[in-house]
């Protein structure tokens, strides 16, 4: 079984992306040409790991989407992490419409994933965390980020 | 910025609300200059360390809008956090357009609460926020009591970091046996990985794709030079691996090793001197083999120590521990091994001397031991959570003038962009950061001595002028223009060098010793990083030895080798110098077999052909089991016989 999925799905001019699982050595995006689209949404939230060598696919692979409008969506912590630090992870022309902050309550050492989404908790301006994020017992959450490094991709 | 280390500054001209102010800022044991006069603020501004500048907008003799404007040009917001204040200019147009332009956090309208004066003190105090990422990470030289989750949280916090600080990441994660990836981007945005499986290292990938096999399996003794050209030259699609184990050349056992040896080679050319970024991605990874296991990644971790780490990185990493003494951890007493290991081992009674209650600065001043070496020693022991420092006392008058007088001492004879580079390297924070940097700096200065200190109190408000002066020159477009000039000056001194070290080579294969080692000494003064300087230095000392001081000369050699880069070992002419070595030694088979392997690897060596001449006239002696090569002996067992 692969460890990996890209579902594309093309209707007209915009293009819907789903990847998930694996991203490293073995993923061959190739057939995934993303060239003709003008608007492109990425749904990522499936992603389980991403390594250097996934991460020069990948840019190679985002790049073939040319000047089409790229939108990320459900950007787990370790994409959120790459577009932070790996130029053209995100291309230039891209944004990023919803990302997930992980939580950690300190005392039962829970951990849960709150998704983030443009226009509600964050705006190109900054940030607007949920006022009070709990557990499944009702403890209060954390943000177990370092902000200043976390949202760096916000104000890029 | 604690509060407590810096001061407020309150310009206003009203002196009942501004006498207010000071009465109350006093009782709260807040320093603060309160005063009427632009100049008197600006020029406090430039002695003191200051966290909250409180202004009126309407000051007799300036426009305090254009003061804090001109202010904020100077002190950036991470440094300084400007509030205005008015009581007459209050409509909303003007606030909005007073607080951006003079990048305000705060537009008070007078009158207003004690309170909020000090809501602004004490937000400068929360902004002083945890310490830099990068400090929290080396507080993890000492483990105890810090769980998986707090070693990879802190790894996880960083970002840019300098690739010296690799060898210590790679530990925690190794010893925490975390699994995932560690993902690098270099200055030019190269991506480089390593990966993790239960804290065995099962994957590097780097961007030069030489895979080194040929050459590792030669110099491994697993290969003969013939054997690897036949396997060369058979037409088939199959990998070079798998021909030589299916043609019986190479166990798979031993080809793992070489493998591993490989992957060794590309760890060890992840450790540059220059800023990287990183993150870590956590998820499962299969256990793949070749691998390296926890007792192999120690070997590397002391050769990287020794070999690739700088003095000049050493020295302005441990400025922070300055006044930290060092001490033993509960984990010492169960790693006696690595004791045993030259960076320990060959500093006598380094243990006892390093734990003996004296700071690090003591310790260094005391020059038992070169200031490198022991750096070195002390790197490599912290890294393996052996020893850490304890919490560092409040230095007294004098042990602060010596460490001032220090820092001074880096920055005499040099400009303003050498000294912000300094400032980068003791702050351990890239300098496109300039802002953090000097933040960092800062902290690293201390509070403000009294005046009645006054060498002190002067030489600390020297430090502090000379850091903002770099700081302003960093942040200037000056600063590009000068490292070009600066980069020209070095590349000049790299080909002088090079040229150099060029002819010294020559003459060592003329067995000139004694002129090869001069060269050599002047091309390392004016570029002490080229390439294979310590393997060389090692030739020209075996050539110039001194039988009535053999195990001092010996001794030099032995530094100099272990200062050689793990990359840098899989050559010809390191094996050659291993030769001359173990025949220096007494050891004429290890020697013999050191000369062969360089002629194996490059068959026109003739010095090496001559040394075998030589060695092969003498009768030869019994290999040393105990000292001889590691590689050597494990390669003979893995060898397919012929």
């Amino acid at each position: 079984m692969s460890k990996y999925e890209i579902k594309v799905e093309k209707a007209g001019a915009n293009a819907n992306v789903v990847v998930s699982g694996v991203i490293d050595e073995d993923a061959d995006f190739k057939p995934y040409d993303l060239s003709g689209a003008t608007n492109i949404d990425l749904h990522l939230g499936n992603i389980k790991s991403i390594n250097s060598c996934g991460i020069r696919e990948w840019i190679k692979w985002i790049g073939t989407a040319g000047a089409a409008k790229v939108q990320y969506h459900e950007c787990p912590k370790i994409i959120v992490d790459q577009i932070n630090m790996v130029q053209g992870f995100l291309p230039s022309q891209g944004s990023v419409i919803s990302f997930y902050v992980p939580y950690y309550n300190d005392d039962s050492g829970s951990e849960k994933n709150v998704l983030f989404k443009y226009g509600q908790e964050f705006t190109e301006n900054g940030v607007k965390a949920p006022e009070a994020v709990t557990d499944e017992s009702g403890a209060p959450m954390e943000m177990d980020v370092v902000e200043a490094k976390y949202f760096k991709f916000i104000k890029k | 910025m604690a509060v407590s280390d810096s001061k407020i500054i309150i310009l206003e001209d009203d002196q009942a609300l501004a006498r207010a102010w000071g009465q109350l800022l006093e009782r709260e044991g807040i320093q603060a200059l309160i005063t009427s006069k632009p100049d008197e603020a600006r020029d406090y501004l430039g002695r003191h360390r200051v966290s909250t500048l409180f202004v009126d907008c309407l000051l007799p003799t300036e426009n305090g809008v254009d003061f804090a404007q001109s202010i904020r040009q100077q002190f950036p917001k991470e440094i300084l956090d400007i509030v205005l204040m008015s009581g007459i200019f209050t409509d909303q147009s003007f606030v909005k357009e007073s607080l951006r332009s003079a990048g305000a956090i705060a537009f008070l309208k007078k009158p207003f609460a004690n309170e909020e004066l000090l809501r602004y003190v004490k937000r400068a105090e929360t902004r002083a926020e945890g310490p830099h990422p990068r400090k929290v990470l080396y507080q993890l030289f000492n483990r105890q009591g810090a769980s998986a989750r707090d070693k990879r949280k802190a790894i996880e916090a960083l970002e840019d970091i300098h690739g010296f600080d690799l060898p210590f990441i790679y530990e925690i994660l190794v010893e925490s046996r975390l699994s995932g990836h560690l993902n690098i981007v270099a200055d030019k945005g190269e991506v480089s990985g390593i990966s993790f499986a239960d804290g065995d290292i099962v994957g590097v990938d780097i961007a030069d794709k030489s895979t080194y096999i040929g050459k590792l399996l030669i110099e491994s003794g697993f290969l003969l030079r013939e054997d690897l050209d036949d396997a060369l030259n058979i037409k088939s699609t199959k990998k070079l691996g798998e021909r030589l184990i299916q043609g019986n050349l190479v166990s798979p056992h031993g080809f793992d090793i070489v493998l591993s040896n490989q992957m060794s080679i590309r760890l060890s050319r992840t450790i540059v001197d220059q800023n990287v970024k990183v993150n870590f991605v956590m998820t499962e990874v299969e256990k793949t083999s070749p691998s390296i296991s926890r007792e192999l990644f120690e070997n590397f971790l002391h050769d990287w120590v020794a070999s690739k780490i700088t003095t000049e990185w050493f020295r302005a990493h441990f400025m922070q521990w300055a006044n930290a003494r060092v001490v033993k951890t509960a984990s010492f007493d169960l790693r006696p091994e690595v004791l045993r290991r030259p960076l320990v081992a060959n500093l006598d009674g380094v243990i006892d001397k390093i734990t003996a209650g004296q700071t690090l600065t003591e310790l260094i001043d005391s020059k038992i031991f070169p200031e490198h070496t022991l750096y070195k020693s002390l790197h490599f022991l912290l890294t393996l959570g052996l020893i850490s420092f304890d919490e560092g006392r409040v230095l007294n008058s004098q042990e602060r003038l010596k460490l001032m007088r220090k820092m001074m001492q880096q920055f005499t004879n040099k400009n303003r962009l050498e000294i912000f580079d300094l400032m980068s390297k003791m702050t351990s924070l890239p300098e496109s950061q300039s802002d953090q940097v000097y933040k960092e700096y800062l902290t690293l200065l201390g509070s403000e001595p009294p005046v009645t200190e006054k060498e002190l109190y002067g030489l600390y408000g020297q430090l502090l002028q000379i850091g903002k002066g770099a700081y302003d020159f960093a942040r200037s477009g000056n600063r590009d223009k000068m490292k070009e000039e600066l980069m020209k000056g070095e590349v000049e001194m790299k080909l002088k060098a090079s040229t150099l070290f060029d002819e010294a080579r020559n003459l060592l294969q003329k067995s000139q010793y004694k002129e090869a080692l001069a060269m050599i000494q002047k091309a390392a003064a004016l570029d002490p990083k080229i390439d294979k300087l310590h393997l060389y230095l090692a030739w020209a000392k075996l050539g110039t030895l001194d039988p009535k001081n053999r195990v001092q000369g010996i001794k030099e050699v032995d530094m100099d080798l272990m200062q050689i880069a793990p990359e840098d070992k899989f050559d010809s002419v390191y094996n050659f110098v291993m030769g001359l070595y173990s025949k220096a030694k007494g050891d004429s088979a290890a020697a013999r077999k050191a000369f062969e392997k360089a002629i194996a690897m490059d068959n026109s060596m003739i010095v090496a052909r001559r040394e075998l001449t030589v060695l092969s006239s003498t009768n030869t002696t019994k290999t040393d089991l105990l000292n001889s090569d590691l590689k050597s002996l494990v390669g003979s067992l893995f060898k397919k016989s012929r």
